[in-house]
């Protein structure tokens, strides 16, 4: 069940791919864009790997932060190389914005984990698409294939600590921690819809409400209180209590 | 008494906890989130805060916000009122951000603080500022400016400070309202001149050295400066006031000629007429702004007749500025607060409410800004080997310093993790990147290779206080209360210029950190043993970042940068990492 849904996401990136990746410029943004996904994600393993216990965990999370931060870079510099190409300009100097999303500390070991493994098992799906469309450029078909490649070894160790944690009885843990992600990852999706709706009917509305009941308040205030120019004076900011506690 | 002070919802949040009148602690919430400038409730600067005292919330007396959110709304409201129809693409915006949170603003810092209502104190914008610079500072009286984009309405505001064994009393004289605002001019030309507002404007001053102001007639309509010092903008070159992203209008780019798109190159020296233009254009508007801060130091001090004189506000981290003001104003002496920008309304606030309502008698002037965490050696020790990083521990602090002075004077590139991480916006010693000033390479390397930002950009120098003089032409020949926060740029002496290229702007001054063997001990040891090896007891010290992330805070942050950047080693406390071409 999840090797056909596998493939069948590996073929609906593969049939997007020429879509989405169609124009130089485009590709220049989209490489800078996975630049700071990677740049961010290298910084919350370096979290993870600052805030685990355990000696191994820390060794793993510190390469795999070393990985993401390597990937960062080498997104970045073929962006850039294919925006002067195409006689785009990124910005200048212009390392990578990387959010870190505090994922060790919010999610806890178990699902931290499960969280890595799901996406680095989509993200080496998708660079593993991204190889084959572009096949006929050795320079991003050998980019795609060196980072699918270490995210393979992302998906083995963290597919391995799942499994060894499965192993040492924490089965219905794992199971949990997984659902957790893949339900947490939905969520996300719906109320990002979600958000993306209410912000435009939201819009709408306070345009309305502009529209419709702020002219007359617009005159009374232009004719009540024209623009300040210069030196004001009023009374010095009380040093009560009382007055501290207010928030006018 | 417990306060912990709270500033949020612009830009640079932060907070700050004083006990009894000492300032325990105070961080930024970028340092935590790792997101520059992050304006978020500071919920993990403010559990920071509370852990380095070890108390929780429930035992601070107040949380004090560090300005008014309803006056604030009223404004913002009554601007909608008077641009309309205009205000249309910002009404919608900014009344979501309200209408979602803002005007709920108690229960939002009672429930993510998780303090009750009755520990909840609201400050004003411009008094936090006042209070961060005068009850920070070495005075007893002394007059304030604030000077900023704009706080609830005030832009500009003047007061006065005095202290005794009873309290303090901050006085507001008078004070400049929205939209007239030298920050917000400011902030607006920067927009024009392609860089980020908020984050741009030191790119601005680095920018202005190599211009010449021969806007100055231009400047003249867009602003008019009063004989009392008062500023008039001109609205019809500017729509910050109503337009969410756009800050200056298309009359601007008729006066001035077309804005700098944010990606263009620009490359300095000059290499086309724009990029000459826009060099000067950024010389006439730090011109314009040294000349202003100037008279309104003139008017200060006829208002208040004190001797010296407290700044603060976002504008006052232009150092250029406060170098005039310190030696050309009519005041003897001039302090800014490290973090003079909003998060310094934090610890503004917590003082404010310490000293001015509670009363209680000021301790220390501050001294140092190492406020934020520490990380002991054994813990980064451990982390390290973990991590299976080779690493050289030193047995004690001469030998590390000798070592990185030899690295240094190697002409490598080193950071340096020391102690307790800064507050405010520079590095001063406990979160640098180091180079030898000497190199005339290193500008470049670090600017390209390991900082990623605009070649055109200067580098401090950290000099040994005992021999600033040596180097620099200091306004008394001597440290003052800037020099250890690196708050005023002067001028770097004729003869030394050669000795210190990578340091030395175009224009031969230099933002100087005057480094202090009590207050900045650590750091002043290292500058110390590259002085007796080298004989500068000079180093050029930029912050332990990469472009467009915050200062690190921890260990592995730290290690982050070396990784992804061209450094050639790490120091974290007595631990050395070094990078190797194997």
């Amino acid at each position: 069940m999840t090797a056909t849904l596998h493939g069948l996401f590996y073929w609906l990136l593969r049939l997007l791919a020429p879509l989405v990746w169609r124009r130089e410029a485009k590709i220049a943004a989209k490489l800078e864009g996975f630049a700071a996904t990677e740049a961010g994600s290298a910084l919350d393993m370096l979290k993870a790997a600052e805030l685990a216990h355990d000696p191994k965990l820390r060794r793993l999370f510190f390469r795999h932060a070393l990985d993401e931060a390597r990937h960062a870079q080498l997104f970045r510099a073929q962006a850039r190389a294919i925006a002067a190409s195409a006689h785009q300009t990124l910005s200048s100097h212009n390392l990578i914005r990387a959010t870190r999303q505090n994922l060790f500390e919010r999610l806890g070991l178990v699902r931290f984990v499960a969280f890595v493994y799901l996406a680095e098992r989509r993200g080496e799906l998708q660079f593993r698409a991204l190889r084959a469309h572009f096949r006929g450029r050795p320079e991003l078909a050998t980019l795609f294939e060196q980072i699918a490649k270490e995210e393979r070894f992302h998906v083995s160790y963290s597919q391995k600590l799942l499994e060894r944690w499965r192993a040492d009885g924490q089965a219905a843990a794992v199971r949990w921690a997984l659902f957790q992600v893949r339900f947490d990852r939905a969520r996300e999706a719906w109320l990002r819809s979600g958000r993306v709706l209410g912000d435009v009917v939201s819009q709408l509305l306070l345009g309305t409400i502009y529209l419709v009941v702020l002219p007359l308040f617009a005159l009374i205030s232009r004719a009540l209180d024209p623009t300040a120019i210069g030196w004001k004076r009023r009374e010095s900011p009380t040093s009560s209590i009382d007055a501290a506690r207010r928030q006018y | 008494m417990l306060i912990l002070g709270i500033s949020a919802f612009f830009h640079d949040s932060a907070a700050a906890l004083v006990v009894d009148g000492e300032v325990v602690a105070a961080a930024q919430e970028e340092r935590f989130s790792r997101l520059k400038h992050d304006a978020d409730l500071p919920v993990q600067a403010a559990r920071f805060c509370l852990e380095q005292a070890g108390i929780s919330i429930a035992d601070v007396d107040h949380v004090v916000f560090y300005e008014k959110p309803l006056r604030k709304f009223e404004r913002i409201l009554t601007t909608h009122l008077r641009e309309f129809p205009r205000s249309l693409p910002q009404f919608p915006r900014s009344f979501a951000t309200w209408l979602g949170k803002r005007l709920w603003m108690k229960g939002e810092l009672c429930q993510r603080l998780g303090c009750t209502p009755q520990q909840l104190l609201f400050s004003e914008h411009h008094l936090s500022h006042a209070a961060s610079a005068f009850l920070c500072s070495p005075f007893d009286r002394a007059a304030i400016f604030t000077v900023d984009g704009v706080g609830e309405s005030a832009t500009t505001s003047i007061y006065r400070g005095s202290s005794d064994d009873h309290g303090s009393q901050i006085e507001l004289i008078e004070e400049l309202h929205f939209p007239h605002s030298i920050g917000l001019l400011y902030s607006a030309l920067t927009a024009y001149l392609g860089f980020e507002v908020n984050e741009g404007e030191y790119k601005v001053m680095g920018l202005a050295a190599y211009g010449t102001p021969c806007y100055g007639a231009k400047f003249a309509e867009l602003c008019t400066i009063a004989d009392d010092a008062s500023l008039t903008l001109d609205l019809r070159y500017f729509r910050f006031h109503r337009h969410p992203t756009r800050s200056f209008t298309s009359a601007l780019e008729t006066l001035l000629g077309p804005a700098r798109t944010p990606t263009a190159p620009l490359h300095l020296p000059a290499r086309s007429d724009d990029d000459q233009r826009f060099a000067d254009i950024a010389a006439s508007l730090q011109e314009l702004t040294e000349r202003y801060l100037l008279r309104l130091a003139e008017r200060a001090k006829r208002l208040t007749g004190e001797r010296n004189l407290c700044l603060a506000g976002g504008v006052a981290l232009n150092c250029v500025a406060n170098h005039r003001i310190q030696s050309e104003g009519p005041f003897e002496q001039l302090f800014v607060q490290p973090a003079a920008g909003d998060a310094g309304g934090a610890l503004g606030a917590a003082l404010w409410a310490t000293h001015v309502l509670h009363r209680l008698p000021r301790r220390e002037p501050l001294r140092h800004a190492f406020l934020g965490a520490a990380y002991a050696e054994d813990e980064i020790a451990r982390f390290l080997s973990e991590c299976g990083v080779k690493f050289r521990l030193f047995g004690d602090r001469d030998r590390v310093n000798d070592e990185v002075a030899r690295l240094l004077a190697a002409r490598q590139v080193g950071g340096w993790f020391q102690g307790r991480f800064e507050w405010g916006p520079r590095a001063l010693g406990a979160r640098s990147i180091l180079a030898d000033p000497r190199d005339p390479k290193a500008l470049d390397r670090v600017n390209q290779k390991i900082k990623f930002r605009e070649p055109f950009r200067p580098f401090a120098p950290a000099v040994l206080a005992e021999e600033a003089g040596r180097w620099f032409e200091l306004p008394d020949g001597q440290p003052d209360a800037l020099t250890p926060f690196m708050c005023s740029v002067v001028p770097v002496k004729q003869e030394a210029r050669a000795q210190l290229p990578a340091v030395t702007h175009v224009d031969g001054t230099a933002r100087v950190q005057t480094v202090d063997r009590k207050t900045n001990p650590v750091f002043h040891g290292l500058v110390e043993a590259f002085r007796r090896q080298t004989g500068v007891g000079v180093l050029l010290n930029t912050s332990l970042n990469l472009k467009d992330e915050p200062l690190c805070a921890s260990p592995a942050e730290a290690l982050g940068v070396f990784l992804r950047s061209d450094l050639d080693f790490l120091v974290l406390e007595n631990c050395l990492v070094e990078k190797r071409p194997e």
